[in-house]
């Protein structure tokens, strides 16, 4: 059976319009008017074992909101998810400790603590046992170049040290599944290409599954097995990244090309 | 006046936009009055012939909801909006414009207070066909007349003096958790806890020459009846004696400070 | 056992952050201080012109007021600042990191860093209560203090359940600062004596708005008196209402739509 099932899944987020000016402010404090946002349409898919999988798709796409209902934290407003065998909603303790989502964004770290005691405590929150957390720690800040940071307060690092950190932190579990948004996002170029070989070097490794998201194509061109475009909620393209890497056209142009014969289906 | 107005409009449309939030602040900003006055009713055995140190249960209940109302003219943002000029470096500019800086503050402060006014009256307004039985109401103009003088006086000794603690960031970091000790002194002072005539003997013939008496107490014991003219008179005198005294202060201390700024380079 | 040293390892990174900036952590503590003095010294007035209050002496009055500090002190050092970050977590999207772990979701919302300066604060009506107490010590026996403790611990259950319920409402209407009224509110009616909610409305401050429980219940196994309710009921409020809060929270969840990022 595959990790991931997505069958049919929807997500619709209500929102509230807001009004413009004063008057129709007032007409709003009696009579709210809400507009429905359809996110993802009757999305189908699914990932195998050890594949890494890259989410692609404009702006608004709805990839994010993909990925959050793949690790529980949004409910689909329709259709069913299965990660690993779970239901993600549940938040079963089992479930939420083999999977991982990195989000390039956000982070809720203590920022006057050095990194290492961020390790510690998500040691503490996944039950890692004390060997395979010094393991682990060494293996990857060794594969990432960040051994010497491990005891700088954390906001004293730049951002891709920063993000490399976060890596480590959300990869510290050994997770099967992991989600990853936007890894790469504003780092410089050689940042760019560790986080990449480390995910390449993991993933063969230990057999993990990956759910990428990127505006960097060269991410997704290196990383990734397995390509899925998402356009204005819906899947257009599904297919080995090999249909795309075509000596008369470059992958860039190749996704391009792909983006336009959605458009004209539509 | 025109950027002030629109300023309130749009606090007004953002308090539009969080009707919950708006509604809960109206409603329970306000709410401990009411358990201050059941408190009192409880004290005095429901007793309304009783009287304790010359008030009577419904005089207490005035006393309470007045000086409430009237301690709004206590201007303690004058001091704040200091400290966080010094501290976040604005000072210099503000400097620079063509007017006097105190009285700006004052006239600021002010209306700031009258706008923070309008949910408190509304809420006695709301309650009052329930509270309108225990409260005092025969009170002749002259009595009007001199409880306005003192709020009045209230609203620039109080201006001046938060004004000079706030002069104390120009000497030290931690000027603002200074400040929240001096209020809850203050608070005692100016009789929001208990009205002074409660306390031993001898305090109430000093501290009804304090500045911080106008700032509650006054008011609401002449709104009351319970200040004699020949009284009031004398007190006027000192309280307007204060001004000028203060005012003197505000500026030596004042100097001092901006010396002091400019010398550490702000 | 986990979440034993999960609040463990919590206590300690605080104490490590707060160390950093020390000056206004005692400058915090002094205001603390001449708050708990300034509450006592109007009861200290009061009672200047009254025996007794609705049967409360003026010893009896310490003890409750010092209890409802206690209670307020600790659920604002512990507990308050984290379910105002889950509130704002749930308009900003940052309660998304606390579904990711395999925590228990009630156990996280309430818990997180510690606000030092305020459980500090803990210290000034603690100092009052023990030498009140050491002026009465005679009639207080040992179970009764045991039992205090009980109920001081069920009466910050209650608060934070309570506070954690209406703040579930952030699901709803996002921005619900304006519930730390609610909270204040609260605190002050603990501090007063159960008989001023009077007969008809006893029930209300018990099951609905549970100011009773707060203070009153452990200030009153304290002093002797004689309680309105069969003991165990408070701690059967303290039960229902963490229920409520979880199915509250799990309910709310539903809702939640993240921040679009
Ligand atoms: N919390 C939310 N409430 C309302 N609408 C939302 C919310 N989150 C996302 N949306 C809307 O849903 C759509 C999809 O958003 P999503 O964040 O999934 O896009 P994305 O593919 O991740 O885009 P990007 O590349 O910009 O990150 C967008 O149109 C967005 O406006
Ligand atoms: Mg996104």
């Amino acid at each position: 059976m595959s990790i991931i099932q997505v069958e049919h899944v929807s997500k619709v987020y209500r929102v509230h319009e807001k009004p413009e000016g004063f008057r129709s402010a007032m007409k709003d404090l009696f009579q709210r008017r809400y507009i429905e946002k359809t996110a993802v349409d009757e999305l189908n898919f699914s990932v195998e074992q050890g594949e890494i999988v890259g989410l692609l798709g404009e702006n608004g796409a709805g990839k994010t909101t993909t990925l959050k209902m793949l690790t529980g934290i949004l409910y689909p407003t329709a259709g069913k998810v299965t990660v690993a065998g779970y239901c993600p909603t549940e938040r079963k303790k089992d479930f939420l400790k083999q999977i991982s989502f990195v989000m390039g964004n956000k982070s809720d770290v203590n920022w006057d603590l050095p990194a290492v005691d961020t390790f510690r405590y998500q040691q503490l929150i996944y039950d890692v046992p004390e060997v395979e957390f010094s393991e682990n720690v060494s293996y990857m800040a060794e594969l990432l170049e960040v051994k010497h940071l491990l005891k700088t307060q954390l906001r004293r690092l730049s951002l891709g040290e920063r993000m490399k950190m976060e890596l480590i932190n959300c990869f510290l579990y050994t997770p099967k599944v992991v989600f990853l948004d936007e890894p790469t996002l504003g780092l410089d170029l050689r940042s760019q290409i560790a986080i990449r070989t480390f995910l390449k070097k993991y993933r063969n490794d230990h057999k993990t599954t990956m759910m990428i998201t990127s505006h960097y194509m060269d991410d997704i061109e290196e990383t990734c097995d397995r390509v899925i475009l998402l356009q204005k909620g819906q899947k257009t393209f599904d297919g080995d990244i090999a249909e795309l890497k075509k000596p008369e056209m470059s992958f860039k142009e190749g996704i391009l090309n792909l983006m336009g014969s959605g458009e004209k289906q539509k | 006046m025109k950027k002030y107005l629109y300023g309130f409009q749009l606090f007004f449309l953002n308090s539009l936009q969080y009707r919950f939030n708006t509604v809960i602040n109206l409603f329970f900003g306000n709410m401990s009055l009411l358990v201050t006055m059941f408190f009192w009713v409880l004290i005095f055995n429901g007793d309304f012939g009783k009287s304790l140190n010359g008030f009577t249960l419904s005089g207490m209940i005035t006393y309470f909801v007045i000086s409430n109302i009237l301690s709004k003219f206590t201007l303690q943002g004058s001091g704040f909006y200091y400290t966080s000029m010094v501290k976040n470096g604005s000072l210099g500019s503000v400097l620079l414009k063509p007017y006097r800086l105190e009285w700006t503050v004052y006239f600021q402060q002010i209306s700031t207070s009258i706008t923070g006014l309008i949910p408190q009256l509304l809420f006695v307004l709301c309650v009052l066909p329930f509270i309108s039985g225990f409260l005092t109401w025969n009170v002749s103009v002259w009595n009007i007349l001199s409880m306005v003088m003192f709020i009045v006086i209230a609203s620039i000794t109080s201006h001046l003096l938060w004004s000079i603690f706030g002069f104390m960031a120009f000497w030290m970091e931690e000027a603002t958790a200074v400040m929240w000790s001096l209020a809850v002194l203050l608070n005692m002072a100016m009789g929001m806890y208990i009205p002074l005539d409660f306390f031993p003997k001898g305090w109430l013939s000093v501290l009804e020459k304090l500045p911080f008496s106008a700032w509650g107490y006054l008011p609401s014991k002449i709104y009351l009846g319970l200040l004699s003219v020949e009284k009031q008179l004398q007190l006027l005198w000192i309280h307007l004696s204060w001004i000028v005294i203060l005012l003197l202060l505000h500026r030596f201390i004042w100097k001092a400070g901006l010396k002091r700024f400019s010398s550490v380079g702000g | 056992m986990k979440y034993v040293k999960l609040f463990y390892a919590q206590c300690k990174l605080s104490v490590m952050a707060a160390t950093m900036y020390r000056a206004n952590f005692w400058l915090m503590l002094i205001q603390s201080i001449l708050n708990t003095f300034m509450t006592l010294l109007s009861v200290e007035f009061i009672y200047g012109s009254v025996e007794s209050i609705a049967g409360w002496s003026k010893e009896d009055m310490i003890v409750l007021i010092c209890t409802s500090l206690i209670v307020n002190q600790m659920y604002r050092g512990i507990i308050h600042f984290n379910q105002n970050r889950f509130v704002n977590g749930v308009g900003s999207g940052g309660f998304d990191k606390l579904l990711l772990r395999p925590v228990n979701l009630l156990f996280q919302v309430n818990t997180g860093p510690i606000h030092i300066s305020g459980l500090l604060s803990i210290i000034a009506p603690v100092i009052v209560l023990l030498s009140q107490l050491s002026k009465m010590s005679s009639h207080i026996s040992a179970t009764q203090i045991s039992l205090y403790l009980l109920f001081l611990i069920n009466g910050v259950v209650v608060l934070a359940s309570f506070m954690l319920l209406l703040y579930t409402l952030a699901f709803v209407f996002i921005k619900v600062d304006g519930i730390n009224n609610i909270y204040y509110l609260m605190m002050d009616m603990a501090s007063k004596p159960q008989e001023m909610f009077g007969k008809e409305c006893l029930y209300g401050f018990l099951w609905v708005i549970p100011a009773i429980p707060l203070a009153n219940a452990p200030a009153m196994v304290l002093l002797g008196k004689r309680s309105v309710l069969p003991l165990a009921l408070y701690l059967l409020i303290g039960v229902t209402f963490v229920l409520l809060s979880t199915v509250s929270l799990h309910t709310g969840r539903k809702r939640y739509t993240s921040a679009s990022s």
